[in-house]
């Protein structure tokens, strides 16, 4: 179920006569975004943001309320769609396909990107439904796959031995940290290459919150993951690669990138040095 | 301050019981004179003397068939409307949601407007353009046409907050959207549905003018749905208004269908507790 997607590969997307980004020079990503700027109506909320998610990392996006930093990541898989007047400038490929493209099937590319809220959103049905529904929805497994598929995703979540006994229970039952690592459980049985966490641990307890910790931490062998994120010492446990983003004149920016340890402890820019150490945010 | 708090506290104790009252009185009124006229005779006999001594057999029978056909033309297209308003209403197309905006308009102005209006509409439509005559048909489809505004709207409460709360992880999903409809939003709104259905089958029970003109008075019992047909709120009113003596026969009747109003009420929470435990959604508010 959870085994390593070929669609991880950019050069096996699908061609198109639109001519490639020309993004990133040699650096080939799970995510590449190449100047983006997202406003809602007149208010530009992000302005000329380039990134470069590698495949098999974890990219820990940090920085003060209101820098966009939300937006960026439902503009991946284009979520933004949702919100009305909401317009996302430049160019997103995610796991080979360039976003934007008319062709592309929006309904794959949330099955390949799946997106966990800040929030735990389960559906008001079952356990064992919340994980079946989009397992049957994608045609991903049959009638005599679907336990399998099912308890695999709860263990790789770390829930099955919590809720072996009462799969059929409804899932509004469960504590807030379970019905978000539920909601973590039904974007991996969709087989993503990407999972972008917004503040997966905000309304969590600490034991919650290190449960979450540990899952991402194991996912990052097999998928990319993008995690925004408040909590400085959490990015610096998780994260291979941290981005830090700041408003200036009401509208967020990229202030630097790179690895998570040169970004805590050498950061080139003072903003970041301020803001990781901080005297800033 | 105290002195004050109890008089606020006593005039609102007194507001309450004027409130109450007429109510209270009415109900006395229909049980003491109607109650003990109600036995399995008077439910299971036809009417005699113009209603002054037997039953009402024919007209519990007509009145189930009335509802029944309102039912089963409000629910389908009630639903449907309710759900296409709450897709319009997120929808990026402007025109789409203007559109919407209009429509809920109309079915606000259509759900206060007078039901003898209904009455004569359907007596045109249903009686005499489509040649249903006085009939249980055009009888029942006159109430959903009635009570379909008022379904849909309060169906739509419910749609649209479980739409709202849902359309996020369903798109983060990647649901298509009949199946974030059918296999979301449905059951979580189905308490909001059943609670129309509850409200507009008393709307429809209560109805007298609108029917006059459409399924008319006849007490007989009716063979098919072309027969016309009285409900037990015309047969009340006709008592009360045309037949010398019928008083009596009149609250008896009334005491009938203040016991369906109760027994549907709970029918509908009895199936929603069934229902909820089996999808998951909030129960009914109390």
């Amino acid at each position: 179920m959870m085994h390593h997607s070929t669609t991880n590969n950019p050069e096996s997307g699908p061609t198109s006569p639109i001519p490639a980004p020309r993004c990133c020079g040699a650096a080939q990503g799970a995510i590449e975004i190449h100047r983006v700027s997202i406003a809602y109506g007149d208010r530009t909320v992000l302005r000329d943001v380039s990134l470069v998610v590698p495949p098999r990392t974890v990219t820990a996006i940090v920085g003060p309320s209101g820098c966009g930093k939300s937006s960026l990541l439902a503009s991946i898989n284009r979520m933004t769609d949702l919100i009305d007047g909401c317009r996302v400038d430049g160019e997103i490929s995610c796991c080979g396909s360039r976003i934007r493209d008319s062709e592309i099937d929006l309904r794959d590319l949330r099955r390949r990107a799946g997106l966990v809220f800040q929030r735990p959103t389960p559906f008001p049905l079952s356990i064992a439904e919340n994980l079946a529904l989009p397992i049957r929805e994608h045609g991903l497994a049959d009638r005599r796959e679907m336990q399998d598929c099912i308890r695999r995703a709860l263990t790789d979540v770390g829930l099955w031995e919590e809720v072996e006994d009462r799969l059929h229970a409804p899932a509004r039952t469960l504590s807030g940290g379970q019905q978000q690592r539920l909601c973590i459980a039904r974007a991996l049985v969709l087989q993503p290459d990407v999972l972008l966490l917004d503040e997966p641990c905000s309304g969590l307890d600490p034991i919650s919150t290190e449960k979450i910790e540990a899952l991402v931490r194991s996912l990052a062998d097999r998928i990319s993951i993008v995690i925004v994120t408040h909590n400085l010492p959490q990015a610096r446990r998780i994260a291979d690669r941290t981005a830090f983003f700041w408003v200036e004149e009401g509208c967020g920016v990229l202030v630097e990138e790179g690895e998570t340890q040169q970004i805590f402890e050498s950061p080139r820019h003072p903003l970041t040095a301020a803001y990781v150490s901080g005297r800033a945010g | 301050m105290q002195r004050v708090d109890r008089w606020v506290g006593r005039m609102l104790l007194l507001g309450t019981l004027l409130a109450v009252a007429p109510f209270a009185w009415m109900l006395a009124d229909v049980l003491v004179l109607g109650l003990p006229r109600v036995d399995w005779s008077f439910l299971t006999s036809a009417p005699s003397q113009a209603g002054r001594a037997g039953g009402i057999a024919p007209i519990l029978v007509s009145t189930m068939a009335i509802v029944l056909v309102a039912w089963f033309s409000v629910v389908p297209m009630g639903l449907g409307a309710a759900l296409a308003l709450v897709n319009w209403h997120h929808t990026n197309n402007r025109i789409w949601r203007w559109s919407s905006r209009g429509v809920e308009q109309s079915l606000d102005l259509l759900a206060a407007t007078p039901s003898v209006v209904f009455g004569l509409f359907g007596n045109a439509l249903f009686c005499l353009y489509l040649g249903m005559g006085f009939s249980i048909l055009s009888g029942g489809l006159t109430l959903a046409c009635m009570v379909l505004p008022l379904f849909v709207r309060t169906a739509q409460i419910g749609l649209r907050a479980a739409a709202e709360q849902l359309r996020a992880p369903a798109a983060a999903t990647g649901l298509s959207r009949s199946t974030f409809y059918l296999r979301l939003v449905v059951p979580a709104a189905s308490p909001a549905i059943l609670a129309a259905l509850a409200l507009s089958t008393g709307r429809a029970l209560a109805e007298t003018a609108a029917l006059i003109f459409t399924s008319g008075f006849v007490d007989r019992m009716p063979t098919t749905l072309f027969d016309s047909g009285r409900t037990l709120s015309v047969h009340i009113y006709d008592l009360a208004m045309n037949v010398p003596g019928g008083d009596v026969s009149a609250r008896a009747t009334a005491v009938v269908l203040v016991g369906a109003l109760l027994l549907i009420n709970g029918l509908a929470r009895l199936v929603l507790r069934m229902f909820v435990r089996f999808i998951d959604a909030d129960p009914l508010p109390a």
